[in-house]
């Protein structure tokens, strides 16, 4: 993690669909955010609730609107620690 | 009715008409259903090519373009043109054949994890394991690929699937099209108050347009408003060439018109287009005087790369009719007849030169001809010196006339493309430009053509070099040509004959009015192989790391720089590069 870097924590709902997962990981690191902290528990509805926490010096909603736009993220908020 | 002939019904019924594919293992049950049905499959010669014909009758069409191939080889052949689909927001549907589902996972014959190859490079993806998903699973992925911000999904489908009994699946129905909404009114009137108050505005869109289908609503505007116009690459003939208001094409090859515009711009329009590192030069000197108000339907765009002080996200068509109404409301903008004048005498004074030294062909005249003769043809390229050549010389009337790899770049393009739009508009004229070195990517396109007998009309333009990286090399590696040569090419005429194409050479530029009419008037296939100058380059040409006001410029006989055309505009004056600045 450079000096730039920021940390940020994103909540998700994520569709329990094949590779979903994996695009949620593939689309932060190539908008060149890392992965640092994540946790998939499936829910009531039979979907995924993610919390990640992502570092990188670009600014976050850029990441957020990419993200939005996976047809198998069903929701996105920022939240405000790793542990939301 | 098995599970492939349920799905060839679906796609009627989703207006498809046209396959292009290739067959193999894991997809043959597929293709026995096409047999005897009423869809119409094109058989390429290469999965490559069957996905830039998908893409190019998508491009030209605004249908979804779809492709076919088998597992393995045939699904990862595909791949190039489904990445040039994301990054040109394409919509495509491709469809793979997969090994049996109890062999998925065990390294069986021609198994390849499509799927994961292409997550990065598709909209979306399915991988069908259960036939109850198939309907489902093909609604969503034409809704996906044409939807918001097109693209290219794949539909991943096991041979045990392919051949299932699907007499119980209900009937296909097509997904509603959906319109998106218009940004909020707040956001327009204050887009409206900044444009009525600047002294220098400039309206700069992109490929957004024409894939909104906006072209119309854009020509509106531009024409009540008066603002000076510029197109990226993939916005060209969104407005005409000779339309008064525009300045031509922006960035690294731009027009000094439409780049210095940008450049003193006070607030910048930004229309369905994203700020492309080759638009817009060096980004944190791009436009630096302008606000920015930044109309696209993929709200992930706005301020992605530069800050939008005004953001008009959702219908592009209905946010340029209402923002025409709310800027027209403010009433004329005083400042904005002398800044046009400035823009248009300036672009005036830049006007591309075609009076080329010598007796043989230059190619920027013979594109800007055979544009005048074939006004309303459809012009595929591949990817290089000859496409932006294109680009800078083509009298374009209309953006989906003009089929280019822009995003992605990718050689090998043109030729499939081009079949792609034949085939979409037989009776249209469609003319295929390429170059020595793009051209032999797809080569094996000319047996499509001759099968068919598809009327595309190739222009091949031979510098027996790959001119584009040797220009490169000449102006920022020290003119240390690095695998370039390409002097030993067949001769293209004889090649094409082989494949039974019609084929004629043209090396004079007094022969080059016949050749192109003989071209235009040849009733099938034919190609024209135009021997052009090795050392012709690009200009203009804004360097790596530069901002857009700091373009090289060259007379058209390549050695001797331009006359400056302005005393006091020295903005074309060649500018040195360090070597340790250069980066593609």
């Amino acid at each position: 993690m450079s000096l730039t870097d920021q940390q940020h924590h994103l909540q998700l709902r994520v569709r329990d669909a094949e590779a979903a997962l994996l695009r949620i990981i593939g689309t932060i690191e190539r908008r060149s955010f890392r992965v640092r902290r994540f946790s998939a528990t499936p829910n009531a509805h039979g979907d995924w609730d993610v919390q990640v926490s992502v570092s990188g010096s670009r600014p976050i909603h850029t990441l957020q609107g990419q993200l939005e736009k996976l047809y198998d993220c069903i929701s996105l908020a920022p939240s405000d620690s790793a542990h939301a | 009715m098995n599970a492939s002939q349920w799905l060839i019904k679906a796609m009627l019924a989703e207006g498809v008409d046209t396959l292009f594919g290739y067959p193999g293992g894991a997809i043959m049950p597929f293709y026995d259903a096409l047999y005897g049905s009423d869809m119409r499959h094109i058989l390429v010669r290469h999965e490559q090519a069957a996905a830039f014909a998908a893409n190019g009758y998508a491009r030209a069409s605004g249908k979804v373009g779809v492709c076919v191939a088998t597992s393995g080889p045939g699904a990862s052949n595909l791949v190039t043109g489904m990445a040039d689909a994301l990054l040109d927001s394409v919509p495509m549907v491709c469809i793979t054949g997969q090994v049996a589902s109890p062999l998925i996972g065990t390294d069986a014959f021609q198994e390849l994890d499509v799927y994961g190859l292409t997550l990065p490079i598709v909209k979306h993806s399915f991988l069908v394991r259960h036939l109850h998903e198939l309907p489902e699973v093909v609604r969503e992925a034409f809704r996906i690929a044409r939807s918001d911000r097109p693209g290219p999904v794949l539909i991943d489908l096991p041979k045990d699937i392919q051949i299932a009994d699907a007499s119980e699946l209900p009937a296909y129905v097509p997904a509603p099209v959906q319109q998106r909404e218009a940004a909020p009114d707040a956001a327009v009137q204050a887009a409206a108050a900044l444009l009525a108050s600047a002294k220098q505005p400039v309206l700069y869109a992109g490929g957004g347009v024409v894939l909104a289908e906006a072209e119309a609503q854009l020509r509106s505007f531009v024409d009540a408003t008066g603002l000076p116009s510029t197109l990226t690459l993939k916005g060209l003939g969104a407005l005409p060439a000779a339309h008064p208001h525009l300045l031509g094409m922006i960035g690294m090859h731009g027009t000094h018109g439409a780049n210095l515009a940008v450049h003193e711009a006070d607030v910048l329009l930004v229309v369905g287009a994203r700020f492309d590192d080759r638009a817009t030069g060096k980004l944190s000197e791009f436009a630096p005087n302008a606000e920015v108000i930044h109309m696209d339907a993929d709200a992930a765009e706005l301020s992605k790369l530069r800050h939008a002080d005004v953001a008009l996200p959702g219908n592009l068509r209905l946010n340029l009719q209402h923002l025409q109404q709310a800027l027209l409301a403010h009433g004329d903008n005083t400042a904005l007849p002398a800044w046009r004048d400035v823009c248009q005498q300036r672009r005036d004074s830049h006007a591309a030169r075609y009076d080329a030294p010598g007796s043989g062909v230059y190619a920027p005249a013979l594109l800007k001809r055979l544009s005048e003769l074939a006004p309303d043809a459809v012009v595929a390229c591949d990817v290089g010196q000859h496409q932006m050549w294109v680009a800078q010389h083509w009298r374009l009337q209309r953006a989906r006339n003009h089929l280019t790899s822009g995003g992605l770049g990718a050689m090998g393009f043109g030729l499939p493309a081009a079949i792609g739009a034949q085939l979409q508009n037989p009776q249209g004229q469609v003319v295929c430009v390429s170059g020595d070195g793009s051209f032999m990517m797809n080569v094996q396109e000319l047996a499509t053509l001759y099968r068919y007998n598809i009327p595309v009309k190739i222009v091949l333009l031979d510098n027996q070099v790959l001119g584009m990286v040797r220009q490169w090399q000449t102006l920022f590696f020290d003119e240390r040509h690095s695998e370039i040569d390409l002097s030993d090419n067949p001769d293209f005429a004889e090649l094409a004959k082989v494949f039974r194409i019609t084929s004629r050479s043209l090396r004079d530029a007094s022969d080059m009015d016949a050749a192109l009419a003989e071209l235009l008037a040849h009733d099938g296939p034919m190609l024209l192989h135009v021997h052009i100058d090795s050392k012709a380059n690009v200009w203009p040409l804004v360097p790596p790391n530069s901002n857009n006001t700091q373009m090289l410029d060259m007379h058209i006989n390549t050695d001797a720089p331009l006359p400056p055309p302005d005393a006091d505009d020295d903005s074309h004056v060649p500018q040195p590069m360090a070597t340790e600045e250069v980066c593609a």
